[in-house]
């Protein structure tokens, strides 16, 4: 067995042991995945921070406005970020229409979505956060069952839900939309061991108490919404989620646009990582389990790439030079015995671990199917396994360049 | 109930589990391959005994050649076509070094065959042309891979073109055969890739198929 076939064991070990880990986790809580403790109604400030959302804005308000609970313990509090299209004068209206709707407009465009909401939760009267996207809208019993998690547990500082796909139409929309659920599924699972990672932006619940003694979201991470969750955690809070209700929001619709989406959260990723290296074991799950997850995750992705560069690049200058000699020596180029194919260990085993990564596919889209389209595209979802996945070792490596050479923004 | 925390040893183990059972099921694969591959070479082998038998009986006996020659070229043949699956076995060998050993072996056997080939070449049909094709095995070098993927393809060209008047032999130089080494040095081979034509004239470099047709079959006539 020599170097490469190792690195390939090894892949293949790691690989079987994460989806095994989903499991044993599903395996665990699989009763109570959709559980949710019972609500009080206290007040809740919803913090949207806004930037050239005209499109958008309307329909999110609109979306909070028809929230499940009593009008008057819900205030809105659009932040724009010195937009340059007319989404504040849109808030406007509304907050001239609705009492409980106020608009903030910061002096300065900050370029991201940490300030805005900063300055939102700074003027906020209620002791409990939403943080809402302009572009989502959460299901109107969002609040109402994420709630529960922050008043029946102390520790809990922070409440996520499922974030799905809001219409998804193109077909980059389409494999975000499996993604967006799988993702879903896995966060509740890591729940299970209290290992929730990030509160997405596009619906999320906090105690404000624990965000000002945390000091509020980090302005100069790409990903506030992941660091925020690790600061709660490294100061002991929890953060958990709730697979009973969703938001949706607005996906890329282009592959340009999804791909610095992509490189975005995996800046931010990288950024959280580095700021908080020293955790590592220490701090409960964490250092035990969150921070060395991410690490070797993305040493995973970018030694695999480099291998499978090597690979590539080695394969593609042999058969380029055999191919030339060949023309010059007048042989042939091509014979049945280069194609043939004796498989290896090794092929069975990527076959068992692309069985059980299409079967916890599938299943993630049968306990999500009330909340995801019913009925997947088969081609779908094999291209989001197959290709879809494959590009995010691509994606780690441009978003480690930018970062290492500071070329990058919100 | 289980304690949730308790999932990471539990996925540790049944991973190690599953992983084993995989490995296991490797393993015996690889065993059945090399048992199908020695029945072969085990095959050959008796058939190359069975032609020497026989080229000591014709000798004997003062009867015509042609019999030799065609026994030759059909064992050798044999053994080309096997060695060809048992390296297709080889490229998907991750535990074992039974393929290895009976690469070896089927080295070993060709390297036999072409002593008594080159013997009964002189003797008998100098129209038959023997070639001795030596590669490096083990060799992770992108140029020597492609000059040797090269020579390997003029080669089988080669055979295809002219099956009944080439006996080819590939054999590797760098699994450590002491006869294979001394076929070496006896006819001054250098470095991989090389062709020992009918145990007389040693080919290396960047070569095109017309030029090694040429060579085997007009440089008698010059």
């Amino acid at each position: 067995m020599n170097f490469i076939d190792f690195v390939f064991f090894f892949y293949m070990f790691a690989g079987m042991y994460m989806m095994s880990l989903f499991l044993f986790l599903y395996l665990c809580g699989r009763n109570n995945l959709f559980d949710y403790p019972k609500a009080k109604i206290e007040p809740v400030s919803i913090v949207v921070p806004c930037y050239n959302e005209a499109a958008e804005i309307g329909e999110a308000i609109e979306s909070l406005l028809k929230l499940d609970y009593p009008k008057n313990m819900i205030e809105i509090i659009v932040v724009d970020d010195k937009s340059k299209d007319n989404s504040a004068e849109i808030v406007r209206k509304y907050a001239s229409k609705y009492k409980n709707v106020r608009l903030i407009v910061n002096k300065r465009n900050s370029g991201g979505a940490a300030e805005p909401t900063n300055i939102g939760i700074m003027a906020a009267k209620y002791p409990y956060i939403a943080v809402a996207d302009a572009d989502s809208a959460p299901k109107p019993d969002a609040l109402m069952k994420m709630i529960g998690f922050l008043q029946n547990d102390k520790k809990v500082g922070a409440v996520t839900c499922s974030v799905l796909a809001k219409e998804p139409k193109t077909f980059v929309q389409k494999l975000q939309n499996i993604e967006y659920a799988v993702i879903a599924m896995t966060r509740k699972l890591l729940d299970v061991v209290d290992a929730v990672y990030v509160t997405p932006g596009p619906f999320a619940l906090y105690r404000k108490k624990y965000l000002l003694e945390a000091g509020l979201f980090d302005t100069k991470n790409l990903t506030q919404d992941i660091e925020i969750v690790w600061r709660l955690r490294s100061k002991g809070y929890l953060a958990r989620m709730c697979l009973a209700t969703a938001v949706y929001s607005a996906t890329p619709k282009k592959i340009g646009a999804w791909w610095r989406q992509r490189i975005r959260w995996n800046i931010g990723g990288t950024q959280t990582l580095i700021k908080y290296r020293n955790y590592l074991f220490k701090a409960g799950m964490l250092g035990t389990f969150i921070l060395p997850f991410f690490a070797f995750s993305l040493f995973l992705g970018i030694f695999g790439l480099g291998v499978f560069s090597y690979l590539f690049v080695r394969r593609f200058i042999i058969s380029y030079l055999i191919t030339k000699y060949s023309l010059y020596a007048n042989a042939t180029l091509i014979r049945m015995q280069d194609v043939s194919f004796s498989p290896s260990i090794l092929n069975f085993l990527g076959i068992i671990m692309f069985i059980m990564g299409l079967g916890f596919t599938l299943f993630y889209l049968f306990t999500m199917r009330k909340d995801v389209i019913k009925k997947h595209n088969v081609f779908n979802i094999l291209f989001y396994l197959i290709v879809y996945l494959s590009v995010y070792p691509f994606i780690m490596i441009t978003g480690l360049v930018k970062l290492a050479t500071g070329r990058y923004s919100w | 109930m289980v304690n949730p925390k308790n999932s990471f040893w539990l996925a540790l183990v049944f991973t190690i589990i599953i992983f084993l059972l995989g490995l296991t099921f490797g393993y015996f694969i690889e065993i059945y391959k090399a048992d199908v591959s020695e029945e072969k070479i085990l095959g050959s082998e008796i058939e190359l005994l069975d032609y020497s038998t026989r080229a000591e009986l014709y000798k004997n006996l003062n009867l015509s050649c042609e019999p030799r020659m065609d026994a030759i070229l059909k064992n050798a043949d044999e053994i080309y076509y096997n060695a060809l699956e048992l390296e297709r076995y080889e490229d998907s060998a991750k535990f074992t070094t039974m393929l290895l050993l009976l690469h070896k072996r089927y080295d070993l056997l060709r390297a036999s065959l072409w002593i008594d080939s080159n013997l009964v070449r002189k003797s008998c049909r100098q129209d038959v042309h023997v070639l001795l094709y030596l590669f490096e095995y083990k060799t992770e070098d992108v140029e020597l891979k492609s000059m040797q993927g090269l020579y390997s393809r003029i080669l089988s060209d080669m055979k295809s073109k002219h099956s009944d008047k080439i006996i080819l032999l590939p054999v590797a130089m760098d699994l450590d055969l002491g006869s294979v080494d001394f076929i070496e040095k006896a006819n001054n081979v250098s470095q991989a890739p090389a062709i020992i034509i009918d145990d007389n004239l040693v080919i290396q470099g960047r070569i095109t198929f017309d030029e090694l047709e040429s060579i085997i079959f007009n440089r008698n006539k010059q």
